[in-house]
């Protein structure tokens, strides 16, 4: 179980440098025809990465779950929650990486250069739109089941509340329109994501006991 | 402080359903009330969406906010269903995994609708914008169907064969499987424009579990 869990927090550093890579990379614009065109390797690097991202988010969603199922506890509903929306962030960056590659593929094969910004819009907006509902779910389940049993040290569960609250607020004047903060909910994610994966690979232990 | 905080988590994740029913339905009565044409043309729909752009926005909302519910609600039944098959769970896994990508189909309607407007607000492509906005709506009417039926033929396998859930809506569950999948049949065909029916009958199925849930007598099963 130790191995399984420390495994999804090596899969969670992956996935994170990987998808921070395929930012770098490339942006969040969307390009057109000719800009793939004139960068299809980059653009090529950004579909493995996003892939990569999304299947290193998948495992280390599954680490994480198994670390918070720990003992069959009460705690197993709100980490069936956090299974749940961590399956689905890692698939929307896989259905990200896929409308990139058919955003190159309208560009190069297809002769579909006017309508290869659509597709490679699509790419980029759907992780940006998603992330920031599905991972405040993903807090909230996360520290309710922190609290019912302790796999994570106490404080770790009001930090992901506090994450959480932080996320809603940003995500609020988001949607409605204050400021572009689609990126920012998307960094401290991120970070969320290596912080928690570094307790996975062992920086925490959970109790060597729990009475439910 | 432990027990007390599991016990509204159970309760809100029971009532999940019902406020993913009431998210997704206000979504569609706010669509009843636009005017974007879908079937006019590219520059008439983006002028449209853009005239009543704060409109569209909420169906983002709650469509997200609906999905998130569905993904808890599902967890909140994956649970029950795993009680009641005690030793394997596998049925109440099958479950899980559809009613997850049940509240996927509701997101990428929420993220559809949402590229719609970024295309005609910020990309200036109404034609790009008008082909979200069809997916956005066909997303949930194609896939519900399928998945749904299911999701409640695995449903109805567990609570058929437990006692602890009510007889009504055991059997209610294993006839609205039958019937969804006869309707999505006839709706394939193209006899008639069904879909709209069974996204209903899905909503008002998730909205009754969600009063049943706390009603089942664990003991008994």
């Amino acid at each position: 179980m130790v191995r399984f869990e420390r495994f999804g927090g090596a899969s969670g550093v992956i996935g994170v440098a990987a998808i921070a890579a395929q930012f770098i990379i490339t942006g969040t614009a969307a390009p057109d025809g000719a800009a793939i065109l004139q960068h299809r390797v980059r653009w090529e690097w950004t579909t493995l990465l996003r892939a990569v991202g999304g299947l290193g988010l998948i495992w280390f969603t599954a680490g994480l779950a198994a670390r918070l199922r720990r003992w069959e506890s009460p705690a197993s509903g709100p980490a069936t929650l956090v299974l749940g929306s961590g399956l689905l962030w890692g698939s929307v960056w896989l259905v990200s990486a896929a409308f990139n590659s058919a955003a190159i593929s309208l560009a190069t094969t297809y002769n579909g250069a006017p309508r290869a910004r659509f597709v490679a819009m699509l790419g980029i907006q759907s992780v940006l739109v998603l992330t920031p509902a599905l991972t405040i779910a993903f807090l909230i389940a996360t520290g309710v089941a922190i609290l019912a049993a302790p796999t994570f040290p106490r404080r770790f569960a009001y930090a992901a509340f506090s994450a959480a609250i932080f996320r809603l607020a940003l995500a609020i004047v988001d949607w409605q329109g204050g400021a572009d903060l689609a990126m920012r909910i998307m960094d401290f994610t991120l970070l969320w994501v290596v912080v928690t994966a570094i307790h996975l690979l062992g920086a925490t232990r959970p109790s060597p006991e729990f009475r439910g | 402080m432990t027990e007390r905080a599991l016990s509204i988590w159970e309760r809100a994740g029971t009532s999940a359903g019902a406020f993913a029913a009431l998210s997704l339905g206000i979504g569609y009565a706010i669509t009843r009330t636009t005017k974007a044409p879908l079937a006019g043309s590219d520059v008439d729909y983006a002028g449209a969406l853009l005239a009543e752009r704060m409109k569209w926005e909420w169906v983002t909302f709650v469509r997200l906010l609906g999905g998130i519910l569905v993904v808890w609600f599902t967890s909140s039944l994956a649970e029950r269903l795993r009680a009641a098959e005690r030793r394997t769970g596998r049925l109440a896994e099958a479950a899980f995994g559809l009613g997850v990508l049940w509240a996927g189909v509701w997101l990428f309607s929420a993220f559809f609708n949402s590229a719609s407007i970024l295309l005609a607000a910020d990309y200036n492509d109404p034609g790009g914008a008008r082909i979200a906005g069809v997916l956005a709506r066909e997303t949930p009417y194609v896939l519900t169907g399928s998945v749904t039926f299911t999701l409640l033929l695995a449903t109805s396998f567990v609570i058929l064969r437990s006692g602890g859930f009510p007889k009504v809506y055991a059997y209610g569950t294993a006839a609205l499987t039958v019937a969804i999948l006869l309707i999505a049949l006839v709706d394939w065909y193209g006899a008639g424009r069904l879909s709209p029916l069974i996204v209903a009958l899905a909503l008002l199925w998730t909205a009754t579990t969600s009063a049943v849930l706390p009603k089942v007598d664990r003991s008994a099963q």
